[in-house]
């Protein structure tokens, strides 16, 4: 195909899609899309805005708790590190010798085992359910 | 002189601003473009208008995070080939010809000829191949705007058009048009 053909038969190409192009969307189709759109805040920032929002409102909650804190700390009560004198490693003595009491090993208790249900009693229990139980239903049947 | 381009662009920074305006004049601006993309690539069954709602919708949600990595309308034309590709797949009782575009049957909404026309054409050709054709043949876009919308190269697109030329002589042959009946 030589490039004159190929510009023929574009050419053909177009005339025969004129009517394509003429295809225009419905009129309403603008209100169609709004209408089925997600609902937008009004100045289009949304939650960007409000968490910058909420994070700045936290700083301040933070440093104003911060500060009240700080002011109504006494000295005494909560002294700073540079206030706590730290003795000096002359200060500290180190005993030469040091006892270790040994006390005589002490017997380790065990738990006491919870008292044994004896099993036969409690078999009569329910052998004595059992039957009467079966005196009853003998009671209904025979009136 | 601002390109179509550019002016997509600052329609889409003035919505991601909060405009809203922004996003209307987008939308006016390429409603017919994508309705008639819309009707080419959906089945009979499909109601174009819907997949065009569909698209703008879409674009009304995805548009504040887009990130220009690419054309507005490269962006868009994407999207409608997805709308289209969605609802074509939910009305499956239809058997497709190629791909997945529909049969040779005229969209009951649009009797045009040329409508119909367009659809038995680029339903034999490649995606790539179709792309550039409706855009560039039937669009009336210029090389280096079919480029763009593509985000391909102009080189690119020259090859596509004249791969899909050759084939679309072979579809009109199929179709028992000869060239005699173009004039």
């Amino acid at each position: 195909m030589t490039s004159k053909d190929s510009e023929q038969f574009v050419q053909q190409l177009v005339n025969l899609s004129d009517g394509y192009r003429r295809t225009r969307a419905p009129e309403d189709m603008l209100s169609r899309v709004l209408r089925n759109v997600p609902q937008r805040s009004s100045s289009g920032l949304g939650l960007p805005v409000f968490a910058g929002l909420a994070a700045t409102v936290f700083a301040a909650l933070v440093f104003v708790y911060n500060q009240s804190s700080v002011q109504g700390r006494s000295p005494q009560k909560y002294p700073s590190f540079s206030m706590i004198k730290m003795p000096s490693r002359s200060e500290i003595k180190v005993p030469s010798t040091v006892s270790v009491p040994i006390s005589p090993p002490s017997v380790p208790v065990l738990p006491r085992k919870p008292k044994p249900v004896e099993k036969s009693q409690t078999k009569k229990q329910i052998l004595n359910y059992f039957v009467d139980l079966k005196e009853r239903y003998d009671e209904i049947n025979n009136s | 002189m601002v390109a179509e381009w550019q002016i997509d662009e600052q329609l889409v920074r003035r919505f991601q601003g909060g405009d809203q305006r922004a996003f209307e004049d987008f939308v006016k601006r390429h409603q017919d473009r994508i309705f008639r993309l819309c009707a080419t690539f959906v089945r009979p069954e499909v109601d174009p208008a819907d997949a065009c709602q569909e698209v703008f919708v879409r674009a009304y949600t995805g548009l504040p995070r887009f990130r220009f990595r690419a054309k507005p309308f490269t962006w868009l034309y994407g999207t409608a080939k997805n709308v289209c590709r969605e609802l074509n797949r939910k009305v499956k009782s239809v058997s497709l010809g190629s791909g997945d575009l529909p049969e040779l049957a005229a969209h009951p909404q649009f009797m045009e000829t040329d409508l119909t026309f367009v659809r038995r054409l680029v339903s034999e050709l490649p995606e790539r191949q179709r792309d550039v054709v409706i855009l560039r043949i039937f669009e009336d876009l210029s090389v280096a705007e079919t480029a763009k919308a593509l985000g391909i190269r102009a080189g690119t697109v020259k090859a596509h058009l004249h791969k899909a030329l050759r084939n679309l002589m072979v579809t009109l042959k199929k179709l028992g048009i000869e060239e005699s009946d173009y004039d």
